[in-house]
């Protein structure tokens, strides 16, 4: 049997040992429905991951998805959108909760504050240096 | 961007599945060209317009869209 696909044969394969891994967590503490969903879940995609590996037609079929130029624009508009909406939600938690701290004078408060801070501030570098690497090569 | 993609696979009776598959990309980016939501890439066009066996300027109404994007940036 060929692979076509060894980076998607991958992401299967990491499914299926994480759906096997769920089965024996549940084994030993007993199954619920959202465990049993989780496996299932797993399994399923892990299976589908793996079997479209092996197919040539398939695995044509799924490169050609991932380099379609409408699916990449989308895909980078997204994380860019989504990146966007984290620095907004953060900063704005950070505000809220040091305000909340200095009013209330909890000091559980201002740590969360300080730790979204932090986080606010490496998204920030992350963007500049980010912005760096792509001015100097496009 | 306006384009004649839907006229000329229409008038060729090619499918978008069809034209797709021509031009290696998925039948969604043809649906959003021709909805005008998507503007294809210079390489995405001149592959659709060898397709059709017309120029660039033609399928893409580049005349067109030039005076418009000209008009647009007038305003600024």
């Amino acid at each position: 049997m060929k692979i076509y696909n060894k980076k998607q044969l991958g992401s299967g394969l990491v499914c299926i040992a994480l759906g096997l891994l769920n089965v024996f967590a549940c084994i030993n503490t007993g199954f619920n429905i959202s465990g049993i969903i989780l496996v299932l879940a797993l399994l399923f995609i892990g299976g589908g991951s793996t079997i479209r590996s092996f197919s040539y037609n398939l695995s044509k079929e799924d490169r050609l998805e991932e380099l379609d130029e409408r699916n990449q624009l989308i895909k980078l508009k997204t994380k860019s959108k989504a990146f966007r909406l984290t620095q907004g939600i953060c900063f704005g938690l950070m505000l809220t909760f040091l305000v909340m701290g200095k009013v209330s004078g909890e000091n559980t408060f201002i740590s969360m504050g300080v730790g979204l801070a932090f986080a606010y501030t490496v998204s920030m570098f992350t963007e500049i240096i980010t912005h760096c690497y792509y001015e100097k090569h496009n | 961007m306006k384009t004649k993609v839907k006229e000329m696979r229409t008038a060729v009776k090619m499918t978008q599945q069809r034209l797709a598959d021509l031009v290696h990309v998925s039948s969604r980016t043809i649906i959003s060209i021709e909805k005008e939501q998507y503007s294809p890439s210079l390489m995405l066009a001149y592959r659709m317009a060898q397709v059709f066996g017309v120029a660039i300027e033609e399928l893409c109404c580049l005349e067109e869209n030039k005076e418009l994007e000209d008009k647009y940036f007038e305003n600024l």
